[in-house]
């Protein structure tokens, strides 16, 4: 049995009848790991000995009804793990050990879980590639010259290439979803508020979210029901009732009316996306559901009004690397200001710089209601069109990105496809909505992701659609070919 | 003209953050094309509509100020750069 290859399902149902142990599933995954990371480059840090400590002590456990019981789990680096360092993938915190653990962490340590080590990404979690990591970028498994995607790419390369069985990532425009979309494999965006984001380091706090990246649909809800609730480390996290997820595991999927937003299915859309997309609708139609080609008149200046409050908050938030608490400091300086300069100048990467430089000309007193102002405004419209949708629909769907995983350096230097890589992605933080990516297809040898969203906290609803249409089909079945060498 | 070197200097240095020739005439190229994006946006009459400051509560979280343990000492100074017993160090500040 290659044990890699295992779902938390599965796996969950070999541990509980004592078939495999914790400890031979966490050294299978490092030998796995060993064997394939230097091509894939998925991890920045590795927690070899902790892991394997988490699951002697999981295997010694009695509750093994608990599904993520020594079930061994990746994490972007942007998520603090207690004395397990923490990079955000910059130079700036190269160094960093939190002294604490985030609060989806302490969760899923209380569950024995087991931490194989932290996953790359884009520097502070800015880009769509992992391109801008100070460390390297992430290989996309289906095709080494390509992409993983971004933010979270390291998370999505580390599930695809079966060096995890599930991880964590962050999304605030599609940092979970796009990135699964890429590397072929699940990734849910939770409402704003479903998952605690305490320990997180902050890319756009009015956005962001933690949210699983799974090999199918059965093990998203499994761990969102470990991750999800109110935390009062968090005050923005909700007090809406957390549903069982695993309910929501049905094959049947009658009269739902379904939503096809057509700005965001145009002439930016790749031919085979398009087409994988229609014919997930015509799947549905099938199915007994009823789909419609509907309008979200403000979505197509999303992508603007989002990189316009994005930029805004990243300026704020990443206004306290000073390199005086913590975070890297530069060697020589004159008086304060210097030291602030150069530890900061020295720290950040072009990425962030540019949103940071940015984002302070957006919030100046001068611009502030040309364009700060005006984007929040339009923020309004977009959730107002969705508002009205949902009035009407019970769930959308629309490509996850307009196109399949680019060429490694290929848009580096064309920011304008790499800004439109976020068209479908973004008008869903925006308005704070619940969205989750399968594959639904394949051009070329590489997935295609269907972007299916949610009413604000009906994570419940999208995760039956996309479990009904993987039941029904074989994108999640497809195995990734090794070439040789 | 959208934005020129003088502005994006004068931007990074209000975020206190040194920014090399290189990078400023990078990131003025950039932003010139953004910003020029983002005029699409005064297109669409906003006359009325309130911001959005939170995607889905708008409302304010209140907590008993109740005291509870925080972390020791040693381990917030733990990741600092530079440190003195119980202190952070710093550059002196005053004359």
């Amino acid at each position: 049995m290659e044990l890699h290859k295992l779902t938390v399902y599965k796996a969950h149902e070999l541990i509980k009848k004592k078939e495999i142990t914790s400890e031979e599933l966490t050294k299978a995954f490092f030998k796995r790991i060993d064997n394939i990371d230097d091509k894939i480059k998925a991890y920045v840090s590795l927690n070899k000995e902790k892991a394997l400590k988490t699951s002697r002590q999981a295997d010694k456990k009695a509750d093994f009804e608990e599904p993520l019981l020594g079930i061994p789990v990746a994490v972007k680096d942007n998520i603090c793990t207690k004395n397990l360092r923490t990079t955000c993938c910059s130079k700036m915190l190269e160094n960093f050990v939190p002294p604490y653990d985030a609060t989806v962490l302490t969760k899923l340590k209380e569950k024995y879980a087991v931490i194989l080590g932290k996953t790359n990404m884009d520097e502070f979690a800015m880009g769509s590639s992992t391109e801008s990591s100070c460390f390297y970028p992430t290989k996309n498994p289906w095709d080494l010259d390509r992409v993983s995607g971004g933010s979270s790419g390291g998370s999505a390369a580390a599930v695809a290439a079966d060096e995890c069985i599930y991880a964590l990532g962050s999304d605030t425009g599609g940092s979970v979803r796009q990135p699964a979309s890429y590397c072929g494999v699940v990734g849910l965006k939770p409402t704003y508020g479903r998952v605690s984001r305490f320990g997180l380091a902050a890319s756009a706090s009015s956005m962001d979210t933690i949210g699983p990246i799974t090999k199918d649909v059965t093990d998203c809800a499994f761990v969102l029901n470990a991750i999800a609730g109110l935390d009062s480390y968090d005050p923005t996290s909700s007090d809406s009732p957390v549903p069982d997820y695993l309910i929501s595991l049905q094959t049947e999927l009658k009269s739902a009316k379904i939503g096809i937003p057509k700005e965001l299915l145009g002439d930016l859309v790749d031919r085979d996306v398009k087409d994988a997309v229609l014919k997930a609708a015509d799947f549905y139609e099938t199915m007994g559901c009823h789909c419609e080609e509907i309008s979200v008149p403000h979505a197509e200046y999303a992508l603007w009004v989002y990189y316009i409050i994005a930029s805004a908050e990243a300026s704020s938030e990443l206004g306290q690397y000073d390199g005086i608490r913590y975070g890297h400091r530069a060697e020589k300086y004159e008086d304060l200001q210097d030291l602030y300069k150069k530890s900061r100048g020295e720290g950040f990467g072009i990425e962030v710089k540019r949103r940071i430089v940015l984002g302070t000309y957006l919030s100046d007193d001068e611009n502030y209601d040309k364009y700060y102002s005006k984007a929040q405004k339009i923020r309004t419209l977009i959730k107002k069109d969705f508002e009205y949708a949902f009035d009407k629909y019970d769930f959308l769907i629309t490509p996850t990105v307009p196109s399949t995983a680019f060429r490694i350096g290929e848009k580096i230097d064309d920011q304008l496809k790499m800004y439109m890589n976020d068209l479908c992605t973004t008008p869903v933080n925006l308005a704070g909505l619940p969205a989750i990516s399968i594959p639904c297809g394949f051009s070329k040898g590489l997935p295609i992701g269907l972007q299916i969203i949610g009413k604000p906290f009906d994570e419940a609803t999208i995760i039956q659609a996309a479990y009904a249409f993987e039941q029904n089909t074989d994108y999640h079945k497809r195995q990734i070919e090794w070439k040789e060498g | 003209m959208f934005i020129d070197k003088d502005t994006v200097e004068q931007m990074a240095d209000i975020a206190h953050m040194h920014i090399s020739k290189e990078e400023t005439n990078e990131i003025t190229k950039e932003l010139s094309f953004l910003l020029e994006c983002f005029d699409k946006l005064n297109q669409i009459d906003t006359e009325g509509v309130k911001a959005t400051v939170h995607p889905i509560i708008d409302k304010n979280v209140f907590r008993e100020d109740v005291v509870q343990e925080s972390l020791p000492i040693e381990e917030v100074l733990k990741n600092a750069p530079d440190k003195d017993n119980r202190f952070f160090r710093v550059p002196k500040i005053i004359e």
